[in-house]
């Protein structure tokens, strides 16, 4: 278990430095950094000052160390409108994308493993047919689209919910259930793809055979098995709504990650662009480890190899 | 337990009739199968590939696939009709009174739980007593199927076990609730055959030590003859003919039980090293003719062969055989062979 942790935590690092040494060259590489700092008409000796002041004279190699320890003390520069912290702005947004993230993918797995295991009990039954569709439609439809219509119904028509903002919990609801629409189809195949080769295994006709309760056969002996790439899928899933939730968080006016990154690109706020790059490729190199581990906790396979 | 007369009749299994439906309508997958298992019994269910045999042991255990339904006179185990249960009904009996042994123990274990898990969940679920009193229970049946340091096997996942082990483990799975009746579907058929011998022999022993009646299901004559008490030969979802092991080694009556004996490699004069073999193959369940369903394969197959289902015929006490022609003409075919 160590050795194979280890292992991972080696991978993920890895991927961390890539990522890292990506993002360190999109903002040095996307034209003349100085240039734009200065501004539009500033002379050459304003611009060399402030190459000066910000080590941009450096060589490549020493700038990206620099930055490197900075991002390690949590300094990952200022935006250069606001004059803010960069840290600072992302720790005041990704309270409430996470808090609509998790609550999305906790939605979309409580709905989608059980119907996907018992679409792929009852193959070919009403349920599957059912579920089926409605992992169709919600795959199909825009997620933009579909908020609007919880908008209309549940915000306009009955007015049981609040459509805008984060001031209570309640707040929450919608945007989290549009979210869950969007990754709940691929959870559910995924269950029951993997729910058609278990059932089909020996070891769930010797669960049978014992006497055990269908119950205890599909969720004991068949979804154990059948779970592993679900796993991995949902952490792609949360990194994906971490990331990704940019226009459901524009139409309920929430002020997550997601618009903090939409602001930024459309004003070429390079620092925060580039640390949010960084900070969501590492959210995604962490989930990712966890699946593993998860992974290696279902499996004693992957476990004890 | 206490010594119950020899005769005690465990499954008596009279016209069994396994039907698959198909997008043509149903097929007939086994055709009045009957027999009978008692205390402390062997019977063996010897066939080809695709005979039937595992589906009969399937519609014993109510494990068939959705797409089949079993017709039958009666299914009586151990004075229950089987036939008509709930699914619920019947989920009490088996793992507990009746058990299955499955063909291949690399597949037939769950990867993903400890072997004392699965041991234990099968008394547990049986209400046969609490954790630890299968705890206990599981240990003492590993270490008689010859498990060494059972209660540190117990938290061994069944890849850290080699398949001989793990087919010992299915076996004490098998013993758990103390069954009345084992079915083992090909037990040893994947194992190596040096752990062959040993787990036949295993098999032998735990059944007179608990007085179990035992269905085996076997292409393996070798298996038959050292095991079984009884034999039932089936083609083509038939039982063509069923005898007391020592009758059918002596005298098989049926031109495919004959056939079938002259597979076995040694059985000639030393010299002959010609390897026997039945020309064809068993027919497909779409494929099956009227009248007798070994006529196509028959070497003494005449006109009539082809006439009307052929019924099965008692010539001693415990021997019976479903073929048209005399007994003398088949017992003389056997002599002259």
């Amino acid at each position: 278990m160590l050795k194979y942790i280890i292992k991972r935590l080696a991978i993920a690092i890895l991927v961390i430095i890539a990522v890292s040494v990506i993002s360190f060259a999109l903002l040095r590489l996307s034209g003349n950094l100085a240039q734009s700092l200065a501004g539009e008409g500033a002379t050459q000796q304003q611009i060399a000052e402030i190459e000066k002041l910000y080590g941009l004279d450096k060589p490549l190699v020493s700038q990206y160390m620099d930055w490197v320890v900075k991002v390690l003390q949590g300094d990952m520069g200022r935006s250069l409108f606001t004059n803010e912290p960069v840290f600072r702005m992302i720790v005041d947004h990704i309270g409430v994308t996470a808090i609509i993230a998790s609550l999305a993918l906790t939605l979309a797995i409580v709905i989608a493993i059980p119907l996907g295991v018992f679409a792929g009990v009852y193959k070919n039954s009403w349920l599957d047919r059912l579920a089926l569709g409605t992992a169709v439609f919600g795959s199909a439809i825009p997620n933009f689209w579909f908020a609007l219509v919880l908008i209309y119904v549940f915000g306009v028509q009955l007015r049981m919910l609040p459509i805008s903002g984060n001031a209570t919990w309640q707040h929450y609801i919608l945007p989290a259930i549009t979210l869950a629409t969007g990754v709940m189809p691929q959870i559910m195949r995924l269950t029951r793809a993997g729910m058609l080769d278990t059932l089909d295994a020996e070891y769930v006709k010797m669960a049978w055979a014992k006497g055990l309760n269908p119950m205890t056969v599909f969720f004991k002996h068949a979804l154990r098995n059948a779970i592993l790439p679900v796993v991995a899928l949902s952490a792609v899933s949360l990194g994906f709504l971490l990331g990704g939730s940019v226009i459901v968080e524009a139409v309920f006016a929430l002020n997550g990650i997601g618009s903090l990154a939409y602001h930024a690109i459309k004003q070429a706020d390079f620092p925060v662009v580039q640390s949010i790059l960084l900070f969501l490729s590492c959210i995604y190199v962490v989930l990712t480890f966890l699946a593993d581990l998860i992974n290696a906790r279902l499996d004693p396979r992957i476990r004890l190899r | 337990m206490t010594s119950s007369p020899a005769s005690e009749t465990v499954l008596d299994v009279k016209n069994l009739n396994v039907y698959i439906k198909t997008a043509v309508g149903p097929l007939q997958a086994t055709k009045d199968v009957s027999f009978q298992v008692r205390r402390g019994e062997t019977l063996a269910i010897v066939g080809e590939s695709g005979c039937g045999k595992t589906i009969t042991s399937l519609a014993l255990m109510g494990l068939l696939p959705k797409a089949a339904f079993v017709q039958a006179e009666s299914c009586n185990f151990a004075g229950t009709e089987l036939q008509g249960l709930t699914r619920s009904q019947l989920s009490r009996i088996r793992g507990k009174s009746m058990s299955m042994i499955f063909q291949d123990p690399m597949t037939s274990l769950n990867p993903v739980y400890t072997i004392g898990d699965q041991l234990a969940e099968v008394y547990v679920k049986h209400g046969m007593g609490n954790k630890r009193a299968a705890r206990e229970r599981a240990i003492m049946l590993l270490e008689r199927v010859g498990i060494k340091n059972a209660a540190e096997r117990l938290s061994y996942y069944p890849h850290q076990l080699s398949g001989g082990l793990r087919q010992r483990v299915v076996i004490a799975m098998a013993l758990m609730c103390g069954p009345q009746l084992i079915i083992a579907d090909e037990p040893t058929t994947a194992l190596d055959v040096t752990v062959q011998a040993r787990t036949l022999a295993l098999l032998g022993e735990l059944q007179r030590e608990f007085g179990l009646a035992l269905i085996l299901i076997t292409h393996d004559l070798g298996i038959v003859a050292s095991m079984a008490d009884r034999v039932a030969v089936m083609y083509a979802g038939c039982v063509v003919e069923a005898a007391t092991t020592e009758e059918l080694f002596r005298s098989p009556l049926h031109p495919y039980t004959q056939g079938l004996m002259r597979c076995i490699p040694g059985r000639h004069k030393a010299g002959d090293s010609h390897l026997h073999t039945i020309p064809g193959m068993v027919p497909s369940l779409v494929e099956i003719r009227p009248g007798c369903v070994f006529q196509n394969r028959c070497a003494m197959a005449i006109e009539r062969c082809g006439g009307s289902d052929i019924e099965l015929r008692d010539v001693e006490e415990a021997h019976s055989f479903r073929c048209i022609m005399p007994q003398a003409e088949l017992a003389s075919s056997w002599l002259h062979s």
